[in-house]
Order: C-alpha cells, then structure tokens, then sequence
C-alpha cells in the first residue's frame, strides 16, 4: 500500500511517569506508524496515555524502551530535544497556549523567529498562514480579545507556518462549542495534504470519525488501530 | 524497517521532515536580540526599578573617576603654582644634625653647584639661591623676616616680577648696588610707599626698595611678609666664602619633576653623601596630595563596585522572578522550536543589558552632575576652589565594564534556572 517510507514510526515504545517511588507506566510496547498524507486520530479514556503519545511523537519527552523513526531515521538518546528536529513538527494545544503578552501575528511568528528568519519574512508568512486560517482581520488583536474557537485557529496558523510536514493537534475542538469545533476540525483536516499528515488526539467521536485512520489507546496500549 | 532506513539515507534523505530554513545568521542575530528585547518589555517597571539602582552605582564610578581626575589633574596645576616648577636642595638634613656626619661645613659648594649641572642637562635651572631670615627695619619698626637672594634668572619669573616699582636694576644684580624687593604683605606691614624708592635695612645693611613682589602663593601667612635682595648681594653679606647657599632645580615640563627630583637626589647622594641634604617640602606635599586623590579614587571606586554588586543582586533577583513568570512562555516557546541555548542566552542577554541600560543611563547622570558636585564642592572646601571634572575614559569604559561583568554574572543563575524549564509539567501547569 505504502511504496515509501511512513513519517513517523513507533517500535515497542514504552514510557512511565515516575511519582516519588511509584513508577506509573503511560505506554506499554507501542506500535505506530504515520504516513505521508495520512490523518490519524488517536481516542481513548483520560488516562489511557494519548497526550503522552503525542508528546513522544513531538520529541517533547523521551521513551524509555523502544525506537522511535523519524524520517527515516532512528532516533538516538542525543537525539531528544534536538531543535531542529521538533522545527520539522506543527503542534497545537489544547486551549491554544497562545502567549497573552504578545497580539495574533507576534504569537504566530513565535516559531520563526526562533528559525532565525528577517521580521519582514516572518510577518509575511504569519500574515499567509493567518489568511488560511480566516483571521486576516484579526492580526493586531491580543489572545484574550478572540473567541475560543479564533484561539484554535490562531494555534492552527502557528503550527502550519513553519510549513511542517507533521502536524500534532492535542484536543484541539476540546473546548469549543459544536459550530466552532467542527469549523476548526474542517481546517484542520484541510491542512492533510499528500505530503502532510495530522494526528489528533481527542475525545470527540465525530471530531476522530473524520480521520482517516483510528487508534484507541486504553491502559497504555493501542487497543484498536 | 532497517532496509527502509539505507534506502532512504542513501537517496540523500537525512530524516528531514520538511519545514521552512532560517535566513541566515545575521537574522538569527536579529531574532535573538528581538527576543531578549521582549523579555524586557514583559516587566517594564520592575526593570525600570532594577535599571536604576544599577544605574546609582555606575553614577557613583563615573563620578569618582570624573570628579578624581579632575582633582589629580588640579593637583598637577597645584605644583606648578606651589613650587613654580621648581625644587630647592637645603645643605643640611633638616631633622638631625648627626646625619652630616662630620663635615667640617654643612653648605653646598661651588664644585658640588657644577656637578649637579653637569648631571642634569634637561633641567631649566640648577642655580644657587639664599634663604634666611633677618630683622628688617623701617622707620621705627624691626621685624625678623625671611630674606630670599635670587639669581637674575629666576627674578624674570613672574613670582618675583614686581607688580609697583621697576624692580632690580643691572647693578643690582651684579652687586655693585643694594637693592630690594618686599611682598605685599611686607609692604601692608611697614607701610611703604614705593614711588619714593625708601631705604630699608635688611641684617644692618641699607637697600633701597625697588618694588612689591605678589606674596608667595598658599603658604602660611605668617611666611608670606618677606624680603628679595639679588643672590649677589646675599652672597657679599652673609653667604660664607666657598659655598653658594641653598641649590634650586627647576624643570621645563611638570611631568619632568619626577625624572628630575630623582636624578637630583641621584645625584646629591653621590656628590654629598645620603641624608646631607634635604628638599623642599612642597614637592612631598604634591606627592601627598596626589596619594591622597589616588586613595580617594581607589575609596571611590571600591565603594562604587559594592553599590554595582548590590545592584548586581537586584537584577539576579528580577532576573530569578521573571524567569519563574515565563516559565510557561519558555515552555511554549521550547516546544515550538526553540533551543535551551536561545532561552539560555536571550537571559543572560537580558541581564547583560540592563545592567548596561543602567551603566549608560548612570554615566550619563554623572556627566551632567560632575560639574555641580565639584561646585558644591568647592563652596564647602575653600582647597577646592579651582576643581573641575575631568571627563576621561576611564569614567567611561569602567562603568560599562563593571556594570556588564555584574549584569553577566548576576543572569547566569536565571539562565540555568530558564535552560532547565520541564516543558510538558509547564504546560500541563497552566493547562
């Protein structure tokens, strides 16, 4: 089915959280792989471990057993917070985490500017992404003068331009009412491209119906995907 | 799986995932300053506060350079008019008589006069000068007064020019007539009237007075009512046959006095003997001085540095908060691609520059207060009259270069604290 490589590839992967003595396993021998313009939605319970399989696939946190892919490449133990790795991914939060001190375009450039790209290239990048997104009129406004879903498409734009080929979407429709969801879900699988894949994790059964694939993650494993 | 992987680096895929590449290094550069310069704007008043106090001290170092220079510098102007560039050479060893070791006669000879010529090309003069006291008398009044026999060259220095009366003629000066000079205080004293030329006996000898010299510039008053009469005529009358009196070398540049007075003593320790001789006092008074503006300067400096240092400890302290209220902006901004190098970096930055922010803004202060310190100065200390900030580089550069060590050492405590941010507890923190 796939005559390349996937994107991203998961082996056995395993990580806990340490809690004053107890070790707290989060995931147990995962296996994954995510293609090229391949969407993924990853559902399960609170606590099954999906926000923690997202930020093993972000490169915010190592495993502790197991591979992890990426491009084709297997990362090593140097590898964790290798900067210009994690460049190469898109990630939007939850409720945006948007920065309140700085208006829609600063927060959009936040990426780029750690890139080391000139203002006038920043902004007009941002100013695109923020087009893509519908919020072209919005750019000199700060986080707290926008609805929760303008939050969600400002993190959208954030994530996208870099123009990364992975995007990670944590419970991105998780706070916003069904209209504004299902706007925000419509952009967000718009982004999937041939080149770009997208994987969210949510609690939404309609929000992950529309993925193209569907992973349900119970007690740190992949029950179904 | 590892088959997949040769296939694929081999084709030139270095496991890139696509993206957009930066612009280059000096837009790196930009975009590093531009973020340290919004970790600024993110507490403007508390770093306002902490610019300040950085600034006090920065002020208070530039000032005690502005303000010791100026004072060094007046203490040079000191010697030339203290001294009149020159220092004189007494034949005896002022404290204790043993010292001379049985010379049959404590005065400087004719043959010890050339020998220091000879030894001191560079010198404006080595040439002999009388120095005693003597009753003087004037009508009905006798006082003791120091008496001064100078050479005609010294009398063309504007010490000795007369300021009422035509001064020494050429017979004078060659001893075939006696004449006299007095200061002002001299001529307060006995009440003489210049224009008619009076007679005047000096040590029972009669001399006319040919003119009124100003007083000798800061010393006592007490010493400041004296007598001039030609070297020549001293010598007639109370110099012994042989010797010359008292030896004054004096020097073209006051920052020959140094090189000069120590070949001088070079010199009289080889001619004469060590502790047969002894120089006049002012020369070791300007040194005096000078040490005194140098500790002056060095209290100064060091009471500055403190003040920088406490400075130092307001900026780690803003510094620490700041870095503790953005943690979840480090935590966003981490996740989003930046490296703990740059967060590191854009911290001690930050402290760097305010710390210059506040040496830039102290030295500034320091400029414009110099001048009404040093009139304050001078209105509480009569010493200080004629001081005058001097605006050198080292009133400068030691703020800035204090001021950015400070700033460098006082950020890496926050930058290590803002490198070591755990990104997913911040973000769940403030989720």
């Amino acid at each position: 089915m796939h005559a390349t490589l996937p994107l991203v590839s998961l082996r056995q992967v395993s990580k806990s959280y340490t809690t004053g003595k107890q070790q707290i396993p989060v995931l147990r021998s995962i296996t994954l792989d995510v293609w090229r313009g391949e969407s993924v939605a990853v559902v399960g319970p609170s606590g099954a471990g999906k926000s923690t399989l997202l930020h093993v696939l972000a490169l915010l946190t190592p495993v502790d057993t197991g591979e992890v892919w990426m491009g084709g490449r297997l990362l090593g133990p140097d590898d964790w917070w290798n900067t210009a790795r994690r460049r190469q991914i898109g990630m939007v939060f939850q409720d945006g985490k948007l920065l309140s001190n700085l208006n829609v375009i600063d927060n959009v450039c936040v990426p780029l500017v750690h890139r080391g790209l000139w203002p006038t290239h920043q902004r007009q990048r941002a100013a695109d992404a923020l087009r893509l997104v519908g919020l072209d009129h919005r750019l000199r406004h700060y986080p707290n003068q926008l609805s929760g879903g303008e939050l969600a498409r400002v993190a959208i734009a954030r994530a996208l331009v870099t123009e990364p080929q992975l995007i990670l979407a944590d419970e991105p429709t998780g706070t916003l009412d069904s209209a504004n969801g299902e706007q925000v879900a419509r952009l967000l699988f718009e982004l999937v491209t041939s080149e770009r894949s997208l994987v969210l994790v949510t609690h939404q059964a309609p929000l992950a119906a529309q993925a193209r694939r569907i992973i349900t993650l119970k007690d740190g494993c992949i029950d179904h995907g | 799986m590892d088959e997949q992987v040769h296939e694929v680096n081999s084709s030139g895929d270095h496991g890139c995932l696509g993206g957009i590449e930066g612009d280059g290094r000096a837009a790196r550069g930009w975009c590093f300053a531009s973020l340290t310069l919004q970790g600024i704007r993110s507490s403007p008043f508390q770093l306002a506060l902490t610019v300040l106090t950085m600034s006090v001290g920065a002020m208070a170092l530039a000032l005690t350079f502005f303000v010791g220079r100026g004072a060094t510098e007046r203490v040079w102007q000191d010697v030339e008019q203290m001294m009149g560039q020159w220092v004189i050479a007494y034949s005896d060893a002022g404290l204790d008589p043993r010292w001379l070791g049985g010379r049959p006669r404590p005065d400087f000879t004719e043959s010890e006069l050339r020998e220091l010529k000879n030894r001191l090309p560079e010198a404006k003069w080595v040439c002999p000068i009388y120095m005693s006291a003597h009753p003087v008398v004037y009508r009905d009044r006798k006082i003791v007064l120091p008496v001064d026999g100078i050479t005609e060259e010294i009398s063309r220095e504007p010490l000795f020019q007369p300021l009422r009366g035509p001064g020494f003629s050429a017979s004078a000066q060659i001893g075939v007539a006696w004449e006299c000079m007095v200061t002002e205080t001299a001529s307060r004293e006995f009440a003489i009237n210049i224009d008619h030329q009076p007679l005047l006996l000096v040590g029972g000898q009669p001399y006319r007075v040919v003119g009124v010299v100003p007083d000798p510039p800061r010393i006592d008053r007490r010493f400041q009512g004296r007598v001039v009469v030609p070297y020549r005529s001293a010598r007639i009358l109370w110099i012994p046959v042989g010797t010359v009196g008292h030896i004054l070398v004096a020097w073209r540049r006051v920052q020959d006095m140094n090189w000069i007075v120590a070949h001088l003593r070079e010199g009289l320790d080889e001619v004469r003997g060590p502790n047969t001789y002894f120089l006049s006092s002012s020369q070791f008074s300007v040194e005096k001085s000078k040490d005194l503006v140098t500790n002056f300067i060095l209290l100064g400096a060091a009471e500055s540095f403190f003040c920088i240092v406490v400075a130092s400890i307001g900026v780690l302290n803003v510094m620490l908060t700041n870095v503790t209220r953005r943690t979840h902006e480090f935590s966003i901004r981490l996740a989003m691609g930046a490296s703990r190098h740059q967060i590191l970096g854009s911290v001690v930055f930050e402290s760097v520059l305010i710390s210059l922010f506040g040496a830039f803004l102290g030295i500034a202060i320091a400029v414009v207060v110099a001048p009404h310190l040093t009139e304050l100065l001078a209105a509480r200390l009569p010493e200080a009259n004629l001081l005058a900030p001097l605006y050198c580089s080292e009133g400068f550069l030691y703020p800035l270069l204090v001021c950015c060590l400070c700033g460098l050492a006082a950020g890496v405590l926050p930058a290590l604290r803002a490198g070591r941010v755990d990104v997913l507890a911040a973000l769940r923190a403030e989720g």
